[in-house]
């Protein structure tokens, strides 16, 4: 068993906490996320070239029509990195610019023929999201109740705290890096909730249990020490399968899921990270404060007494 | 009881190579697990009342446009109430995309209107409408009213007989025929505007489908290109297969035989689900691999788990028999206390939530009862089978 002082050094990971989610806060709101057109809206077209085009060919069409965010995608790739069939989803467009871009592809890229227009608007996405944190805010006040039943209300509160902490310093960072995000976000902040919730669960559960067996004369630090010690091996294998999973899923799993492969490695990172360095440090300045409070009293009662 | 275990144990690797061999080779799983929206491509569509609606408006057009999908042929439409006013339509597998939009927006109002402008009858009045094709061969909607509309009907056609009778949709009028005699049998039928006899079949399935409750505006309609979902499909299946080795040999390689049960007990754990999501009928969506994905990994963390509380066990000079029990007894607690809170939240998600959000409660809820059946009833089976082995006696092949 290692013998890290991980609870020794918690005014530095306070610290390093702090300043990273300044960053994550910053970035979110000063950078924002950026929204592909499920949220912001836009138009999806499908085009069916005469000849086969390359993703490059229509990206600079693209760029120079200043809709460079725009996400192409190649269907069903014939020879290698060319397909006559394509996907192209640019921002809303007035009438005037929409016309300019279908010339320009037809000057610049060949003929094609529009087999599919839809507009997509984004408020719907805006209320599915706003509907999907409330139920993440009902569900995070179930497991408070659950832990406070199970454990009690500090492990609960500092527990839900670190979680919290987790899904928005992977929406700051995520906003930091600014790769574009689609819809995939939901489930994404969903799998980092669930993963920090477990996570929390299975260190606070061997604290908890070294509390029941608590040796005499061991402090409070030793023995969250102990417990995180006891319980890193399990923390980092964990952390590493998944991590090696999301790095599969990234690489090798085209372009449609690389915003959600991507999200996930952030949150599991931090979800060990916080597990360890953040959680547990808050749980010890918590229960400490109470204990020194409750030794201070006791010996003011014994101090009256004789 | 050595000789025993071990065949046990084999039995259960050939037959669960024996599956995953089947669902392959033989008789893809792809065949039996009803893809969603996302994975299979097809229709969505938002649909907006343009005016107040109750909830019994928005319930009964949930039925209609039920109704409508299967007139498409689509046996499990995905049909969701959103907020006060919306209706969420998802339409996997659609071929005409077009068209199942136009199907499912439309209100579809009949209105029969005298020469004054006044309503004689509408869609309400109708018992059933069907299409054929009359004596020129042109496709016609022949509609039968009910007793009220029999009545009206009647009645109109003998007060404007030689007049014309306007027959309206949606405020279009389709066609306004002249009133040769009177009609007391309380049947009609349309024969202007329809070019083709699907044409009017369609006509007559949103007639008898009736009319919405309330006129609704489409504020979002997507199509989601099939081929694309397969292209993503087939790059998500090699990722997870990519993914699955690499967890597989990371367990090989960190806790070697106990590593190699984990492995197996990994392997029937996604039977289970998928075994569970097909015989629920469940639609899986990117969201609900998402919860899978979560499930499988909280899976390997209670092996994970199990597997450290057994090696401190053995630290501290237990027996390996004692270790196990001892290990399993001591993990159990965390395990147990992390699979029910996370069962409690996504059932609370699922209970809230939309969409896709629900998806991805479903798989959770699945995949953690799975996950617990698996990591630890059958990884404990699997260990307690080879605990007489010549393998346990060596504790590093053991345990690693």
């Amino acid at each position: 068993m290692p013998h890290f002082d991980f609870i020794g050094h918690r005014r530095t990971w306070f610290i390093v906490s702090l300043v990273v989610l300044v960053i994550a806060v910053g970035s979110f709101f000063v950078r924002g996320l950026n929204l592909g057109i499920d949220f912001t809206g836009g138009i999806t077209y499908n085009l069916t070239f005469q000849k086969p085009v390359s993703a490059e060919q229509l990206r600079a069409v693209l760029d120079r029509q200043h809709v460079g965010n725009s996400v192409i995608q190649l269907v069903g790739t014939e020879t290698g990195s060319t397909s006559r069939t394509v996907l192209i989803e640019t921002p809303s467009l007035s009438e005037q610019a929409r016309y300019n871009l279908q010339n320009a592809l037809t000057s610049q890229v060949g003929k094609y023929q529009i087999t599919g227009l839809n507009k997509v608007t984004g408020t719907f996405s805006n209320e599915l999201v706003k509907a999907g944190v409330l139920a993440v805010l009902i569900a995070s006040l179930a497991i408070v109740i659950y832990m406070m039943i199970r454990f009690d209300f500090r492990f609960a509160l500092t527990g839900i705290a670190a979680i919290f902490y987790d899904a928005i310093v992977t929406l700051g960072l995520v906003a930091l890096i600014h790769f574009q995000v689609s819809q995939n976000i939901v489930p994404a902040v969903l799998i980092i909730i669930g993963y920090s919730l477990n996570d929390r669960i299975i260190i606070f559960d061997r604290i908890r249990e070294n509390m029941r067996l608590r040796k005499r004369g061991e402090s409070l630090k030793e023995l969250t020490n102990r417990s995180l010690n006891q319980t890193l091996a399990r923390s980092i294998i964990t952390a590493l399968v998944v991590i090696l999973a999301m790095l599969a899923l990234l690489i090798f799993g085209g372009a449609t899921t690389q915003d959600l492969s991507a999200a996930i490695l952030i949150g599991v990172v931090f979800g060990a990270y916080s597990s360890i360095l953040f959680a547990s440090p808050l749980w010890y300045i918590w229960v400490d404060a109470n204990e020194r409070a409750t030794a201070s009293t006791t010996r003011r009662t014994a101090k009256a007494e004789r | 009881m050595r000789g025993r275990g071990i065949i046990g144990l084999i039995l259960i690797v050939v037959v669960v190579a024996a599956v995953y061999a089947y669902f392959t080779a033989v008789s893809p799983i792809t065949r039996y697990v009803k893809e969603g929206l996302d994975l299979k491509g097809g229709v969505h569509v938002v649909l907006q009342a343009t005016k107040p609606a109750t909830h019994a408006d928005m319930q009964k057009a949930e039925t209609i446009i039920a109704y409508r999908a299967n007139k498409l042929g689509i046996s499990e439409p995905s049909i969701q109430l959103q907020g006060t006013n919306q209706i969420i339509v998802d339409l996997a597998g659609v071929k005409n995309q077009e068209q199942a939009i136009k199907m499912i927006g439309q209100t579809a109002q009949l209105v029969f209107k005298g020469p004054s402008g006044n309503v004689i009858l509408t869609g309400k009045d109708l018992t059933s409408a069907s299409a054929s094709l009359d004596q020129n061969y042109g496709p016609i909607v022949n509609l039968q009213f009910n007793a009220e509309g029999t009545k009206l009907f009647a009645a109109a056609t003998q007060k404007y007989l030689g007049q014309d009778i306007s027959i309206y949709l949606d405020n279009n009028m389709i066609e306004s025929p002249k009133v040769d005699s009177v009609i007391s049998g309380g049947q009609a039928m349309i024969s202007g505007g329809f070019s083709t006899l699907t044409q009017a079949q369609q006509t007559a399935d949103l007639l008898n489908s009736g009319a919405l409750p309330i006129p609704m505006r489409i504020i979002e309609a997507q199509t989601v290109s099939p081929t694309l979902g397969q292209d993503s499909i087939h790059a998500s299946a090699v990722a997870i297969l990519i993914a699955m080795a690499l967890i597989i040999l990371m367990m090989l390689g960190i806790y070697r035989y106990a590593g190699f049960i984990a492995d197996i007990a990994l392997a029937i754990y996604l039977i289970l689900v998928v075994g569970a999501l097909v015989a629920f009928g469940a639609v899986l969506t990117l969201p609900g691999i998402a919860g899978i994905i979560l499930s499988a990994a909280i899976a390997v963390d209670a092996n994970v788990i199990i597997f450290a509380r057994i090696r401190d066990e053995l630290r501290a000079g237990r027996t390996l028999g004692a270790a196990i029990d001892h290990g399993f007894k001591n993990a159990l607690r965390a395990i147990m206390d992390s699979n029910v809170s996370t069962v409690i939240a996504a059932a609370v998600l699922y209970y809230f939530g939309t969409g896709e959000v629900r998806g991805f409660a479903v798989t959770l809820i699945i995949g953690i009862l799975a996950s617990f059946v698996t990591a630890v009833g059958i990884t404990r089976y699997l260990l307690r089978l080879s605990e007489d082995t010549v393998l346990v006696r060596n504790q590093k092949l053991f345990l690693g």
